[in-house]
């Protein structure tokens, strides 16, 4: 239904509101000759408009949730009695990731924080299953979950990781690899292969084109797109250095005779290691 | 028993993206109840004061509900589109509900807790409520554009997307809607 002082009303405001000072005036005493009351309304509009400036800025829900939230941890922390942050490396759909010295080994690691609604339910199992299957896959661009801890009180979960090498260079500003120096591109770099794992807060981080789906223990499977008769799986925790991962990936004909998640979640646990660098 | 198959969820997205009125329709008690459930879920494994940012709820529904083979991201638009809509309801009456125990001495609801709002008082998301009904009597389009923007946390491009109208005129729109519900507000208060 259209009410054409409504629509009149709309098209003045639009028109006023781009104008200022003596301009605007001009224009409104033109715009509303011989008709005081939609002066009136329009008035109470630009009104409106000056002091609209925040107002409903703030969505009740986000799609870039939480993005506006500081790091859980500060640089410097020390974390479980046992990690020191050293940065804040980006944040996804499970929970943030770190760059931290482990004290006790002298070495570098990654930790995840597990958002707490991530961690409840299956959360856990599901971690626990994707660190018996980062276990499985030995490459030096692999991104490998170590172990599980809690820190504080309510406790945060973490997942430890051994840094990755890095990726290329199309996705590793937003997505950055582990640590630096970044690895050499991965091999079939002409194909661009890109990759959406989850959900990213911005459409425009969508990476394109390989289907994937996500499995049960945060495990993806990938069909490459144009579609070629190959697939792979890798952990969720290479979502912070998507190249590496698609470096890493081994290409595995389907189990026969499977369902296709089972065929997956076996084909899975039958790999060795990496095969695609 | 609506379904909440992955699969069909995302099917009715897409079917809502375009232009299906009647698969909105069966996608909204799905999200409803899956955001209800996660709600009472998730209260049950926390301690008593925590709480649960809507944001994180309706994320958390996405990724229960959506099956992510060959994602669209206008499909996900749409689930906030939809999403939007259901936090909206849920919300408001959880803002009357805590409008009517502080009449009644402090009496709270458990689950409706569990919904908070970031920086946004239940006085005044029922006074936001109340003039976007009326704004949405006189221009839907306009009133829907508030809901995506300010309930289901759309970008413009994303409720361009959703809608099927260009960015400019959401921007347009979306400003001549705030400075109108400013304006009622500001009459209000």
């Amino acid at each position: 239904m259209t009410n054409p002082r409504w629509e009149r009303l709309k098209e003045v405001f639009a028109e006023a509101v781009e104008k200022e000072g003596e301009e605007r005036e001009r224009f409104l005493s033109a715009a509303c000759a011989g008709d005081p009351g939609l002066l009136e309304e329009v008035q109470a509009l630009l009104a409106g408009d000056e002091q609209a400036d925040g107002f409903l800025s703030n969505p009740v829900v986000s799609l870039r949730g939480g993005e506006a939230s500081p790091p859980l941890f500060a640089p410097g922390q020390i974390i479980a009695g046992r990690f020191r942050t050293r940065r804040f490396i980006g944040r996804g759909g499970m929970g943030e990731v770190y760059e931290a010295e482990d004290l006790v080994l002298a070495e570098k690691v990654a930790l995840k924080t597990i958002r707490p609604i991530s961690a409840a339910g299956h959360g856990i199992e599901h971690l626990k299953q994707e660190i018996h299957a980062a276990r499985r896959v030995t490459h030096p661009n692999v991104c490998r979950t170590f172990d599980i801890a809690e820190h504080g009180d309510p406790p945060v979960t973490l997942a430890t990781a051994a840094p990755a090498r890095g990726g290329g260079s199309d996705v590793a500003p937003r997505s950055p690899s582990l640590f630096s120096p970044p690895a050499p591109p991965f091999p079939d770099a002409k194909a661009a292969y890109r990759l959406q794992i989850g959900i990213f807060p911005d459409p425009s981080q969508l990476i394109y084109p390989i289907f994937t789906r996500l499995l049960q223990s945060n495990c993806l499977s990938f069909t490459e797109f144009p579609p070629r008769p190959q697939q792979g799986q890798m952990t969720s925790l290479h979502r912070t250095s998507h190249s590496c991962a698609l470096s890493s990936l081994c290409f595995l004909p389907d189990i026969p005779g499977a369902p296709p998640r089972i065929k997956r979640h076996r084909a899975m646990g039958l790999v060795p290691r990496a095969q695609g660098a | 028993m609506v379904t909440t198959e992955p699969g069909e969820i995302t099917r009715m997205l897409s079917e809502a993206r375009l232009g299906d009125e009647q698969a909105l329709q069966q996608l909204i008690p799905v999200v409803y109840q899956e955001l209800r459930r996660l709600a009472a879920y998730y209260m049950q494994q926390e301690r008593p004061e925590h709480t649960l940012q809507a944001t994180e709820l309706v994320h958390e529904a996405y990724l229960r509900l959506v099956d992510r083979e060959a994602p669209d991201w206008r499909d996900r638009a749409h689930f906030f589109a939809v999403a939007a809509k259901v936090m909206r309801n849920l919300l408001v009456d959880h803002a009357r509900a805590r409008r009517r125990a502080k009449r009644r001495g402090g009496l709270t609801f458990p689950l409706d807790e569990a919904l908070t709002l970031a920086a946004v008082e239940s006085e005044e998301l029922l006074a936001i409520e109340n003039a976007l009904g009326q704004l949405s009597t006189i221009d839907p389009r306009q009133g829907r554009i508030v809901e995506l923007r300010y309930f289901g946390g759309l970008s413009v491009e994303e409720v361009a997307a959703v809608l099927h109208i260009s960015g400019p005129t959401v921007k347009r729109e979306w400003r001549m809607a705030k400075a109108w519900l400013r304006a009622q507000l500001g009459v209000a208060s």
